[in-house]
């Protein structure tokens, strides 16, 4: 099996899962072959990849073209993270007048459109690994489930689910801090709620959230609405 | 003569390298980042104080720490708020385990299989297993070192303005980073 690792706009951290497979990681590439990681090898082959997996958003005029290559070079196409599922955290622009945006940090010119895009805006994704940035049990799991054909088992639940059953204490329940655990779907461990903050919903939505419900809850307890907004 | 590095391999980010040569010596080298930008300084004007280190820390998911523990700075220099000397110190403990985790991710990972001729640490790892696992065990007790403290070893979750979202509860929670040090150290220092 040939496996290529692509990197776009994004942290590199999402890449860091497959370091963090550790003697895994050994062992993986000695079961397949790792045709394309330009972060982990200098010897790189493009040719046909059966399992490809894609970090990072769309955000320049050259990673449409190369995504669309990368698809087209694909059987399998995996996309990881939150850049490459939903368009990351430099999405936030999106939602701003862009040229503040793009004249308020640097000088020169450079390519950037004015969108953070998700992969799947531009081409079909098989498969989707959340999370800022995706932890390695979700890897091996993509990993072994798509070497044995078989679908993956990865959380669609949401991240109460999960902190519950770690038995923490609700932080919205008990200390009314908002939290997006009902929202997100887990798979990280409920590690904001473990570590004593709301979820801020890194892993992104479930299928069907319930943002209605969650919004009135909220504003019950004075958390929906920022002072002076209507 | 120009010899050209269309992309630059085991480096964090994205590069390519032109060499220009007169005879056998480099002219001109230029270097270029292609890296797209992705605006984190733009997009931190106006949002609340408290998203300020969940959002630094996507500047790099290899030390997140670093940018996170500067943006909680930056606003607590803003506010006037000194941080007692206990977190700062835990506050350093987890720039160490950054330090550790990403430099032997460095060494071993990406730089080493240069020195010894391969391509990657999976070569290497043929080579040489013993030193490829000894490796792994030092970036293993930093990542040991950001779990404990912050919950992953990417995007920790528990730094924020004026401390932490949560301690450990007691030294003891510590001390298996302690142990995991002194193996590391071990694995280097046994005959």
């Amino acid at each position: 099996m040939k496996v290529g690792v692509f990197k776009f706009s994004s942290c590199d951290g999402c890449q860091l899962a497959f370091f963090d497979l550790e003697e895994e990681l050994l062992l993986l590439s000695e079961m397949v072959s790792i045709d394309y990681f330009l972060e982990a090898t200098s010897l790189n082959r493009w040719d046909e990849f059966d399992l490809a997996f894609v970090e990072g958003s769309v955000s320049t005029p050259e990673e449409e073209e190369r995504i669309k290559k990368i698809r087209g070079s694909s059987k399998f196409l995996v996309a990881i993270g939150a850049c490459a599922v939903s368009g990351g955290i430099q999405s936030a622009r999106n939602y701003e007048d862009f040229s503040r945006v793009y004249t308020s940090v640097y000088r020169g010119h450079y390519q950037a459109n004015p969108h953070s895009r998700p992969i799947s805006d531009f081409v079909k994704v098989d498969l989707e690994i959340r999370g800022c940035p995706i932890n390695k049990g979700a890897l091996k799991e993509v990993l072994v489930a798509v070497m044995h054909q078989r679908s993956p088992q990865l959380p669609t639940y949401p991240l109460c689910l999960e902190c519950k059953r770690k038995g923490n204490t609700c932080l919205v329940v008990a200390y009314q801090r908002p939290c997006l655990g009902p929202i997100t779907v887990a798979g990280c461990g409920a590690l904001c709620p473990s570590f004593g903050r709301g979820c801020y919903g890194c892993y992104g939505p479930v299928e069907k959230p319930a943002l209605e419900a969650l919004q009135e809850g909220y504003e019950r307890l004075g958390l929906g609405k920022r002072p002076g907004s209507s | 003569m120009k010899i050209r590095l269309e992309a630059l391999t085991r480096v964090e980010g994205e590069g390519a390298l032109e060499v220009y040569l007169e005879g056998k010596r480099p002219k001109e080298i230029r270097l270029s980042i292609y890296e797209p930008p992705r605006f984190i300084e733009g997009i931190l004007r106006g949002k609340p104080y408290q998203v300020i280190p969940d959002i630094t820390a996507r500047i790099c998911g290899i030390c997140p720490v670093a940018y996170q523990i500067s943006g909680v700075q930056a606003v607590e220099d803003a506010f006037g708020v000194e941080v007692p000397q206990e977190l700062q110190k835990l506050r350093r403990l987890m720039y160490y385990g950054e330090w550790i985790q990403s430099h032997a991710l460095h060494v071993f990972f990406l730089h080493l299989p240069d020195f010894l001729g391969v391509h990657s640490v999976l070569e290497l790892a043929k080579v040489d297993r013993e030193l490829v696992l000894a490796g792994l065990e030092i970036k293993r007790c930093g990542g040991l070192i950001l779990q404990t403290l912050g919950g992953r070893t990417s995007h920790p979750v528990s730094l924020t303005a004026g401390g932490f979202s949560s301690l450990p509860e007691s030294l003891s929670e510590l001390l298996p980073l302690e142990l995991a040090l002194e193996k590391s150290l071990w694995s280097f220092e046994k005959p």
